[in-house]
């Protein structure tokens, strides 16, 4: 094999080592930015998820305060309910 | 091999030290006498004469020593069996000298040299040997990466394949992951929604009866009569109740 030969030949090696340095580069790049998408996406959904479960508990609170507000007319018929129970045995309701 | 070799050594030293011994004898058998009186002339004498004197000695030596030889007892035997003059038998003597030794010389030539060069022989072919197959190995090896070479850049395109199969991969698990990761956030979301709901749904049954009760109690006005009247109908039914869990026990 002649010198010139060896040469190119080792020329061609020493590129493909570099292509594949490079290839094996831009793959962990491409990886660290899948993790980093990752790490976002799982922080996005949380931060949401936070919001919803706080506007959702705001939402029971104005319900439950609107609840209290209606019972309060049925609260009436509930006693008297209570009392006519209560004072059936003795035959005496009021 | 080596024995032999070691023999001639012997020899070839043997034959040195005889002949060198032989000249040291004579040399200082003529320069014995007159030691003083040349010592005289020497410490008197200049360099060039000094050497002059030193070569005249020198060649009167040899000459001496020629004198020697031929008047030995030696040569005058060897002149009384061949009939021949003085001259001629020195020389008798020194053509059979020199035969005997050349004699000597090439019958230990005959006897060890074959020998020596066919070890060396057979050490040079061994050699040469060992050097070819060493010579095929290194080719051998030199295809082979060749062919590792030449395969590098088949290699080198499978394992980039690979690698993005794998890294696809990777990125897919990671974005299942991460939806993985989202809905459980969500059930749990919806899950604190909804245990919120069910205490405030407690909150407001309680309050209801805590209303209706208070109400109640208010409303209620218990005279003597309605209060007898309460009590005889809880005694009753109180009576009542134990007479039906008599009987069941029985």
């Amino acid at each position: 094999m002649s010198a010139a030969r060896k040469a190119a030949r080792i020329l061609t090696l020493l590129l493909m080592i570099s292509g594949v340095t490079l290839f094996v580069r831009a793959q962990e790049a491409r990886r660290q930015a899948a993790l980093q998408a990752r790490s976002n996406a799982v922080k996005e959904a949380r931060a949401k998820a936070q919001t919803q479960v706080q506007a959702a508990k705001a939402d029971i609170e104005s319900d439950r305060a609107a609840a209290e507000k209606g019972l309060q007319g049925e609260a009436a018929a509930l006693a008297q309910e209570i009392v006519r129970r209560v004072l059936q045995p003795a035959g005496a309701g009021r | 091999m080596s024995s032999a070799r070691n023999a001639l050594r012997i020899f070839v030293l043997s034959l040195m030290i005889g002949g060198a011994t032989r000249l040291v004898r004579a040399q200082e058998k003529p320069s014995a006498p007159d030691q003083n009186q040349s010592d005289s002339h020497v410490q008197q004498a200049t360099p060039g004469r000094q050497l002059a004197h030193g070569s005249r000695e020198a060649a009167g030596e040899e000459k001496d020593e020629m004198e020697q030889f031929k008047h030995s007892a030696s040569v005058g035997l060897i002149s009384k069996w061949t009939k021949l003059n003085l001259q001629q038998s020195y020389w008798l003597s020194i053509v059979l000298n020199f035969a005997v030794i050349a004699g000597i010389i090439v019958w230990a030539g005959r006897k060890y040299l074959p020998g020596i060069f066919r070890d060396r022989t057979a050490a040079i072919q061994k050699a040469m040997q060992e050097a070819q197959k060493a010579s095929a190995e290194a080719r051998q090896k030199l295809a082979e990466i060749e062919a590792r070479l030449q395969r590098l850049d088949v290699e080198i395109g499978m394992m980039r394949d690979a690698a993005e199969k794998e890294g696809g991969a990777e990125e897919a698990r990671i974005q299942a992951a991460a939806q993985d990761d989202a809905r459980k956030i969500v059930a749990s979301a919806e899950q604190e929604i909804a245990a919120a709901a069910k205490a405030a749904r407690r909150q407001l049954t309680a309050h209801a009866a805590d209303l209706a009760v208070g109400l109640a109690q208010k409303q209620i006005r218990v005279d003597a009569a309605t209060d007898q009247a309460l009590v005889r109908n809880f005694a009753g039914q109180l009576g009542s109740a134990t007479e039906k869990s008599g009987k069941d026990g029985n």
